[in-house]
């Protein structure tokens, strides 16, 4: 097992760095709470003045769980290990990880894991308060079995996104300097998954391209389970879906890391 | 007066330096470049959606079509060019020129400390991206609404423009100058930046106590509210009155907290 200790070791590290910016997290929550309170009270303002009582298959109490949930999801998928990759290979130290016993994707794997767990605890927290609040205040509970599936689908969407990020992290073999280009596609990401609105608001064509594509299973859907407008089968088909992308997003990322470690340079003393 | 406008001009020299200067240095890593274009367009996406939720559910929102809405926030993506591309970067530095003591070669020129302090660096990717969608934005927005060309609507939503940038140049500057108190403030330009994110919607969908509090006591409202108030002619008369205060009240705190954070600047240089 101490094939096994090693990538522990990373773990604790992870977690030990997350543990050392905790204002940081904290912060960084409180900017996260700001588009949930503009949207609150925007789609107030839009269910107030439309006549229907459904917007974009939403009814108002279903659209305001949807936006705290989105915030609340989104920074729990969210990575941010992409910058450190691009350090490393700009920097050289990725030659470490060449001579190393250890590889580097389980390495970042077990790193991220541990770097998630301290965030994860809090954002759970809060959920179950946002959620025991719902049921509090409007009667909206829901069944035990769709927080199972929504814990399980989290999960996935966390693997998912992870895998999505490392296969984009491989550009950096590439692009030596692409931080900015980080955070456009992160932001887009973000768009696409429904992490800012659910998909319906943009329509019938851009929901039928976006089912052809891996990120909305790593927001929009664990959402979707939670709040009930996917039913027991559409669940365990989402699930399918999950774990078909973590398994196309891992053969990606192995061909682009194996074809961009071909052009690593070393650098440094 | 003579010299006055002899400062006032050389400044203006010296700020065309400036954008020359960061433009070449921008161009100088091409990748950036175009990296921090990609960057700012994907936000201009998150923007863009706001105005697509508004299209698409057709709803007046307390009172303002989707058209108006739409040169609200054309108004606010043109603003944020000035504050993402102007005064951000320098803002976020300050802290670190004072805590670094780099400010001990500023001391010794001859121009105004806090103008080389808050205004050297410019990202002009960010600049043309946000400037020229927002201008899109309004223009479309402008024509669709019929509202006349003629110089009052277009000079008085130049003039709103002009006080709207001075507004955010001083009011996000107000808390990074606490950095020649403490020693690290980078918590507080975290929350005031996303602060700014207040006027993606136009303030017409939050209560009339955040209102009052955004106007007055906050005042990021004026921020991108009352250029398009202005020319919609929804803009009260103490509306009117308070932007032609605002602008003066707020350099003057900004010059008064400088100066007197400057007492407290010790140099850490050898």
């Amino acid at each position: 097992m101490r094939w096994l200790s090693k990538y522990t070791k990373a773990f604790e590290l992870g977690f030990q760095t997350a543990l050392e910016y905790r204002a940081n997290f904290l912060l960084s929550l409180i900017s996260a709470a700001y588009p949930i309170f503009i949207q609150t009270f925007m789609w107030t303002a839009i269910y107030q003045n439309s006549t229907e009582s459904v917007v974009y298959g939403y009814t108002y109490r279903q659209m305001l769980a949807y936006t705290f949930l989105a915030g609340l999801v989104a920074r729990i998928v969210r990575t941010g290990f992409e910058y450190e990759i691009m350090d490393d290979i700009k920097n050289g130290r990725f030659s470490t990880f060449l001579v190393k016993p250890q590889g580097y994707f389980p390495y970042r794997l077990c790193s991220f894991f541990g770097q998630k767990l301290p965030g994860l605890v809090m954002i759970l927290g809060i959920m179950v308060i946002v959620l025991l609040s719902l049921t509090a205040f409007w009667g909206v509970a829901p069944q035990f079995y769709q927080v199972v599936a929504f814990l399980v689908t989290l999960a996935l969407a966390v693997i998912l996104n992870f895998l999505i990020f490392y296969c984009f992290s491989s550009v950096a073999f590439w692009i030596i300097e692409i931080g900015f280009l980080f955070e456009g596609i992160r932001i887009v990401t973000i768009l696409l998954s429904g992490g800012i609105f659910p998909l319906e608001v943009f329509g019938t064509r851009f929901l039928q391209v976006m089912n052809l594509l891996p990120f909305q299973y790593t927001v929009s859907y664990p959402i979707n389970v939670l709040n009930g407008k996917i039913d027991a089968a559409g669940i365990a088909q989402g699930m399918l879906v999950q774990c078909f992308w973590i398994a196309a997003c891992w053969l990606l990322a192995s061909v682009l890391w194996r074809w961009g470690s071909g052009r690593y340079v070393a650098v440094g003393g | 007066m003579y010299n006055l406008v002899r400062e006032i001009k050389k400044h203006i020299v010296i700020y065309a330096l400036f954008l020359k200067n960061s433009l070449i240095a921008q161009m100088e890593y091409r990748f950036n470049f175009i990296g921090n274009m990609s960057m700012e367009v994907g936000y201009l996406f998150v923007k863009l959606s706001y105005v697509i939720v508004v299209y698409r559910s057709g709803v007046s929102i307390n009172g303002l079509s989707p058209d108006e809405i739409l040169l609200f926030i054309g108004t606010f993506v043109t603003l944020t060019a000035a504050y993402a591309g102007l005064f951000m970067l320098n803002n976020f530095r300050l802290r670190s020129k004072i805590r670094d003591g780099d400010l001990d070669l500023l001391l010794t020129k001859p121009v105004s400390l806090q103008f080389m302090a808050t205004l050297r660096q410019a990202d002009l990717t960010l600049f043309t991206v946000d400037a020229v969608a927002g201008l899109v934005m309004v223009a479309i927005a402008w024509g669709r609404l019929g509202i006349p060309v003629n110089l009052i609507t277009v000079g008085g939503y130049g003039g709103f423009l002009i006080i709207s940038t001075v507004v955010s140049y001083s009011l996000f500057l107000l808390p990074q100058i606490l950095s020649f108190w403490l020693v690290n403030t980078s918590a507080i330009a975290e929350v005031t930046d996303s602060f700014w994110d207040f006027n993606n919607m136009p303030m017409d969908i939050y209560n009339r106590w955040i209102q009052q509090i955004g106007v007055f006591v906050l005042p990021i409202f004026v921020i991108s509210n009352f250029p398009p108030m202005f020319v919609l002619h929804k803009m009260p008369s103490i509306y009117l009155a308070w932007s032609a205060l605002i602008p003066l009240i707020l350099l003057l705190a900004v010059r008064l907290l400088w100066k007197q954070g400057l007492k407290n600047y010790s140099s850490a240089s050898s």
